[in-house]
């Protein structure tokens, strides 16, 4: 049985494309400029900070550079990467870099802040045993096939960390996650890379929020499954999946790829809407237009968020 | 697959564009299809022609 690969990464305040970014937030409440956050490279960082009262509005969320969370939290789930009901998947690799006001503990087990993929109750296969002292960075953890590093590079405020894992962990989800301690008043912010392979499949192309839009449709979840890049979700029945996406989304632009036939239905959209990076991926023989787009908007969207979701080369002012 | 594009009038008396003939590689055999255009994406070269199911289709050009 052939396999496919999915990949996605992501940006909170750096961006993999950025060697030695200089991304902090001011965590002080004794500094003049506490809760700003500084050389943002891509998207946001994220601050965690209780007190309302005292802090109604932190400057990094007037600016755009922060997502304030108020509440504590032991492990905070940030987005789903994939959850694949009924099927499964093998977690083969992340890269993960974290800036943060904490600095990690000699007892690596306990990262804090530095986000990982992983799905319960695989989560501590990831980890190295609990009581695995350190004294020294860099850390390999042999069995595991862990590497972490502390401090590779250092910025103005806060600690720089690496993660790398590569193995494999069967598992049919896996939610993107950090380990904040329940600690008040601090900041993180990130990229990770991740790879994982899943059973060749027919495929959903249509970027979908988790929460809001795929997880409360039964037909959905018993269709195809979901996957953060919008790509990589595969589904039981060419005829069904494209059944049930008429049906729940009759206005929105979407694509339906039969791996068998290599055709891709195209619904509300052209083949001049289809990015050549998806075409290298699925190599399909045919495109088959189920509906012309009515509006090119709605094309436009599915492929504005689909390139937003599946960024595979920095913005061309961010080369070296 | 279209049956258009023979070069004969149509019922206004006009000629309609004689199209290009393809032959594609469909369903395990050499088909011989009238194309209405090309679309090349990434690697790829693509025809365009109305198939027997009636949807514009974009079949991988041999060439």
């Amino acid at each position: 049985m052939p396999f496919s690969t999915g990949a996605t990464r992501y940006g909170y305040g750096t961006a993999p494309w950025v060697t030695t970014p200089s991304t902090y937030c001011q965590h002080n409440i004794s500094a003049s400029d506490y809760g700003k956050c500084y050389n943002i490279v891509y998207s946001k960082a994220v601050f965690v900070q209780t007190d309302t009262t005292t802090y109604p509005t932190l400057p990094c969320e007037t600016d755009n550079t922060c997502t304030r969370y108020t509440n504590t939290t032991y492990v905070r789930t940030l987005l789903t990467i994939f959850s694949y009901p009924g099927k499964q998947a093998i977690l083969q690799y992340f890269w993960s870099r974290s800036h943060s006001s904490l600095r990690s503990a000699g007892n690596i087990h306990y990262l804090i802040n530095v986000p990982v993929p992983y799905s319960e109750p695989t989560y501590l296969w990831l980890f190295p045993a609990i009581n695995y002292e350190v004294s020294s960075w860099p850390v390999y953890d042999p069995v595991n096939n862990w590497k972490a590093y502390v401090n590779p590079y250092n910025i103005s405020v806060g600690y720089v960390t690496i993660l790398r894992w590569q193995g494999s962990v069967f598992t049919s989800s896996a939610p993107l996650a950090v380990h904040e301690g329940n600690n008040n008043n601090i900041w993180y912010a990130f990229d990770i890379d991740v790879a994982w392979a899943y059973e060749s499949s027919p495929l959903a192309v249509i970027p979908l929020d988790y929460g809001k839009e795929w997880l409360p449709y039964q037909e959905l979840r018993n269709t195809f499954g979901y996957a953060y890049t919008g790509v990589d979700q595969p589904g039981w029945n060419v005829d069904d999946m494209i059944r049930v996406l008429r049906e729940l989304f009759p206005n929105r632009a979407w694509a339906v790829f039969d791996d068998r036939q290599y055709v891709l239905y195209l619904y509300n959209l052209t083949p001049d809407y289809v990015p050549d990076w998806l075409i290298e991926k699925l190599s399909p023989t045919a495109m088959k237009v189920l509906k012309a787009p009515a509006d090119a908007a709605v094309a436009k969207a599915w492929l504005d968020l689909l390139n937003e979701r599946n960024a595979q080369i920095p913005p061309q002012t961010e080369l070296p | 697959m279209s049956g258009k594009g023979t070069g004969k009038p149509d019922a206004s008396g006009k000629q309609p564009p004689v199209k290009k003939k393809v032959k594609i590689r469909k369903g395990g055999r050499w088909v011989d299809v009238d194309v209405d255009g090309e679309v090349k994406k990434g690697r790829f070269k693509y025809v365009k022609f109305v198939d027997d199911d009636g949807l514009d289709t974009y079949w991988i050009s041999p060439e």
